[in-house]
């Protein structure tokens, strides 16, 4: 599982490396020290750098949620100006070949963004036991609104470990490029 | 060392001593690990209580604190309660650098996320124009979908002048080929594959649609059935041509055309649909009886599972209203159940099904069949055919409620000013009130509608046998019964010669104007082929 996800990880590179620069900023705004700083390496923390875990509740909310914000913010992006244009506006390699493919590249920066979606779980499992179960000084009412992107981001870190998100990424693609045909 | 004696001891006795002492401490570790075995196994099976067990886990707790823990980083300081790292390796941690680099990646990945962003704005409108023809297309109503891909090349020129001084704007406001395809493939379904194929070269407008075409699926497979049409068609050119070339044709012309056409029956490359369905054709044009033609209509229905291409767009409507006809309302319902499932926007079935109810006197049933379409399709902006506002009228015609057809004519044309079923419609409802001259100016008005749009807009379709009959009619029986005084008068001369050598089709023309038929009964009856 290991090898997929570090495959799949390079194969997908530019949102991998981008998802470890957020980090890496994320832990520099936050003060907490980053023991490794390489983006792409061949274990399981290739996308992420190794940190020390937050110690507040704020910060850990933050190292959880923060680079994601900004990969699913540039995902998106990209990923729908490539899809508008190739799937809506019907643009093939026919009518021009530099822009269909200026087009995927977009759909692939999307996809590649969008995979590096997700934390590594132990930032948010940080999260996850400040706010709900120790005694952390955690308002309810953020307790109550950062529980459902909470738990999404838990279980999107687990399928990013388990690899999920990758065969997501693949149906995803391939569903749309039946869908063209 | 001296070799001699450490403490006047004999070097070799130190080192017997020495000896037997790391034997005794190996014993007492082994029975020291032997009996914390023994103890997991106690533990095993017989349960601590949990006051034990959570006494147990605090004072582990609590030695765990106590132990010094290693940094990760240096591995040789010792790292302070609540701490991951050494306070050396924590200052050298927090302050390790971003590189330049990395911050240029960054920096490319949040502009380029913006560049896509404008990108997304710009092509939003067309692309949710698109998208609505998907969601159309998913709800089974076609000619809307055909619509709206249509309308999005039209929503992208609006934006790109919208947005004349950003000058890149223009590059990323292009439809492609592939919206090309989705709209033929809709207009095959909508219209028939003969008609996508004639127009073609119109729906297929993008630069790089000639090339796309080679490569396109739903084109080749169209190509082959057009093929396979014109392929059939000259093989039965010389008969068919025979009877179309004659100004007049009697049932005598059309017997030794049917006895050539049944000699291909059977041959190589001869598709037996297409046979029986010219069969039909050559028979309705002689006259040669209600049976013959129905029977060729009959057999043309019989082989349509036979084929690898169903020619069902060619004989349905025709079928549909034989069985009507011939009173098989319930076999004609069938069908035409099966008909309104594939396409809620084809407007062709809900007529036939309203005539049904009409014929059984049942309009509460045509009226929600109508309202049902209505619902689907009146709000949608059908350039050339808006069908919802046509079934209102006729609705509200054959109910008798003349005042309401004329209110909805009214409110149907300033929205569509080139549709002349509407007049049409009118000029049946004038008819059915002796408003004779009335009726023959807006059957003009309809005949003058469907010229321009078959001149300036190439649509044939405009044009239906429906609009003739009507004119001829009206003409007829303003010439008859209507007021001679007026402007008219003499242009009613001109219409009626102008039709003095055509063959009707239409049984309800021949019977009104042999005077076998009231025209009041005809327009607000199921059985008229006028309405």
């Amino acid at each position: 599982m290991r090898l997929i996800y570090v495959i799949f990880k390079f194969i997908l590179f530019p949102g991998t490396y981008i998802r470890g620069f957020w980090e890496h900023l994320t832990c520099k705004i936050l003060h907490l020290p980053v023991e490794s700083e390489g983006y792409l390496r061949a274990d399981e923390a290739c996308g992420h750098v190794e940190h020390a875990l937050a110690t507040t509740p704020w910060s850990a909310w933050l190292m959880a949620t923060g680079p994601g914000f900004m990969m699913f913010n540039a995902g998106m992006a990209f990923l729908y100006a490539g899809v508008l244009n190739i799937f809506y506006m019907g643009i093939t390699p026919y009518d021009s070949i530099g822009m269909f493919i200026f087009y995927v590249i977009l759909i692939y920066l999307g996809v590649s963004f969008l995979c590096s979606l997700f934390p590594l779980t132990e930032d948010i499992l940080t999260y996850w036991d400040m706010a709900y179960h120790t005694k952390k000084r955690v308002p309810v009412i953020f307790k109550i609104l950062s529980f459902p992107l909470a738990l999404i981001t838990r279980i999107g870190a687990f399928c990013e470990k388990n690899c999920i998100n990758f065969l997501l990424a693949i149906v995803f693609i391939v569903l749309h490029i039946v869908l063209m045909l | 060392m001296d070799n001699e004696n450490l403490n006047n001891i004999p070097e070799e006795e130190i080192k017997k001593e020495t000896e037997e002492a790391i034997e005794e401490a190996e014993d007492t570790a082994e029975e020291a690990v032997s009996q914390e075995e023994a103890d997991e196994e106690d533990s095993a099976e017989t349960p601590e209580s949990p006051e034990e067990s959570s006494d147990s886990d605090e004072e582990e707790e609590d030695e765990d604190e106590d132990e010094e823990k290693i940094c990760p980083g240096c591995k040789e300081n010792t790292v302070a309660r609540g701490h991951e790292y050494c306070r050396k390796c924590e200052r050298k941690y927090v302050k390790t650098h971003i590189g330049f680099f990395r911050y240029v990646a960054g920096a490319i990945a949040l502009l380029g996320s913006l560049f896509a962003f404008i990108i997304i704005c710009i092509s939003a409108l067309p692309s949710l124009q698109v998208f609505e023809g998907h969601i159309y297309q998913a709800g089974r109503i076609v000619y809307s979908s055909i619509e709206s891909f249509r309308k999005a090349d039209e929503v992208a020129s609006n934006v790109s002048g919208a947005l004349q001084g950003v000058s890149f704007a223009d590059r990323f406001l292009q439809t492609g080929s592939s919206l090309d395809n989705k709209i033929f493939k809709a207009s095959i379904k909508f219209y028939n594959p003969l008609v996508a194929e004639q127009y073609k070269q119109y729906i297929f407008d993008s630069p790089g649609a000639a090339e796309y075409q080679k490569h396109s699926r739903a084109v080749k497979n169209n190509s082959a059935v057009f093929k396979k049409y014109e392929d059939m068609y000259h093989k039965v050119e010389s008969i068919y041509e025979k009877i179309v070339n004659k100004e007049k044709t009697t049932p005598e012309d059309g017997k030794p055309a049917l006895e050539e056409l049944e000699k291909l029956r059977g041959q190589d490359g001869i598709d037996e649909q297409l046979l029986n369905l010219y069969g039909y054709d050559i028979a309705g044009m002689c006259e040669m009886g209600d049976d013959l033609i129905y029977g060729y209509l009959d057999k043309t229905y019989e082989t349509r599972d036979k084929n690898d291409t169903d020619w069902e767009f060619l004989y349905i409507d025709a079928y549909i209203d034989s069985l009507i006809k011939r009173d098989r309302d319930d076999e004609a319902a069938e069908i035409i159940e099966e008909l309104m499932k594939q396409d809620l926007s084809n407007e062709k079935p809900v007529k036939q099904f309203a005539r049904i109810c009409l014929k059984k006197n049942e309009l509460d049933k045509a009226e929600e069949e109508i309202n049902n379409y209505c619902a689907n399709n009146l709000t949608i902006e059908n350039t050339f055919s808006d069908t919802g506002y046509q079934l209102l009228i006729w609705l509200a015609r054959v109910k008798g409620d003349y005042d309401e057809v004329e209110e909805t004519v009214e409110t149907a044309q300033q929205l569509y000013e080139l549709i002349p079923e509407f007049n049409r419609q009118l000029a049946l409802a004038y008819l059915a009130q002796d408003k004779f001259d009335e009726a023959f100016e807006q059957a003009y008005l309809a005949d003058e509608k469907a010229y321009y749009r078959v001149s300036y807009y190439n649509d044939p379709s405009a044009m239906s046998e429906e609009i003739y009959a009507t004119l001829y009619v009206s003409a007829f029986l303003a010439d008859k019964c209507g007021k001679k005084d007026t402007e008219n008068a003499e242009h009613i001369k001109d219409i009626i010669d102008s039709f003095k050598d055509r063959n009707f089709t239409s049984d309800t023309v021949r019977q009104i104007i042999e005077g076998k038929l009231d025209v009041r009964d005809a327009v607000t009856k199921g059985v008229c082929d006028l309405i």
